[in-house]
């Protein structure tokens, strides 16, 4: 195909995702502003991953550093879920025989697979036995399906080995001071879709809860992440 | 750069409508909730502010360690 363009003179650039085409044409805009100081989006994701796992995640840090982390985030995922939805539920209770888990995912240095790291139903304990899933937009994960298409993902899931029956990813997209898309948080339920409260909201009281569960990760990991990214000459931990 | 111009084609995306909300907004997600009354709304943001209060204690020795300081909330 490619070269059936190259006939007519247009030269064809394919992108992996969808998501990629609105990252591709940021950068093309952000090439032409910043000219000689334009530094490419996959220096400056790994500067910011690697930021980001070392002083929200603490990898790389002793196992004891790095399991109190993993429990204070968990509870931070657990209680944010829980305050948010109640204040989208007009000051409710979310339902007691539905559970639901948040999960925070973050790409890798390289873009090339996305891990789980926080979770508030559960806390890792051992950073070698935690499982980075590859980038493709034939995965059946939803953290997966939501970074390819770069946009809202739910399914409902169906697995003997797993609870959780339906699952909905949010991307993880920071704008300032460069647009980075870094991973993406899911929301799961004991419940399929057409049984859980996540799907009998209405659409502008879910969008409420969606800006709810982000904005309070964006408030904190967005000015981190713009530490990492105007601080060209930090070395990477590893 | 004149006679140069670049565009870009995206094949059958599978949910068109958002993709298309994604690029014409600037390439970020935006939400729009103004129908969902105010006070509601008013709690949801006091709540996201606590907790964003809440991460931003639970990371600051490490942003500090990093060699950083995390700004304050706004």
């Amino acid at each position: 195909m490619s070269k059936r363009w190259e006939r007519l003179g247009v030269e064809a650039l394919f992108v992996d995702h969808f998501a990629d085409a609105a990252q591709l044409l940021h950068e093309i805009g952000l090439r032409r502003r910043s000219q000689e100081s334009y530094e490419p989006i996959d220096a400056r994701a790994a500067r910011v991953i690697d930021g980001l796992e070392r002083t929200v995640f603490e990898i790389g840090r002793s196992d004891d550093e790095f399991c109190r982390r993993q429990v204070a985030l968990s509870r931070w995922l657990r209680t944010t879920l829980h305050d948010v939805m109640r204040a989208t539920l007009g000051g409710s209770d979310p339902p007691a025989d539905e559970r639901f888990a948040l999960t925070l995912w973050m790409l890798g240095r390289t873009g090339t697979t996305i891990t789980g790291w926080a979770h508030s139903d559960r806390a890792h304990q051992d950073q070698t036995t935690i499982e980075a899933l590859p980038i493709s937009s034939a995965s059946e994960w939803v953290a997966v399906q939501a970074v390819c298409q770069g946009v809202l993902v739910e399914r409902d899931r169906s697995s003997p080995v797993s609870r959780w029956r339906y699952v909905r990813g949010l991307p993880v997209i920071f704008d300032s001071p460069t647009r980075l898309p870094i991973g993406c948080m899911t929301i799961s339920s004991t419940k399929p879709g057409s049984e859980s409260v996540l799907t009998a909201l209405d659409a502008s009281r879910t969008a409420v809860l969606h800006d709810g569960l982000l904005g309070a990760v964006y408030d904190v990991l967005s000015p981190i992440s713009t530490l990492f990214q105007t601080a060209r000459d930090v070395r990477h931990s590893r | 750069m004149s006679g140069i111009r670049a565009s870009v084609l995206i094949m059958a995306p599978p949910q068109h409508g958002e993709i298309v909300k994604q690029l014409g907004d600037g390439w970020a997600i935006r939400w729009d909730s103004t129908h969902v009354d105010p006070e509601t709304q008013a709690a949801v943001r006091r709540v996201a502010k606590a907790r964003s209060d809440e991460l931003r204690a639970i990371l600051a020795d490490s942003v500090r360690e990093a060699g950083f300081e995390l700004p304050t909330a706004a």
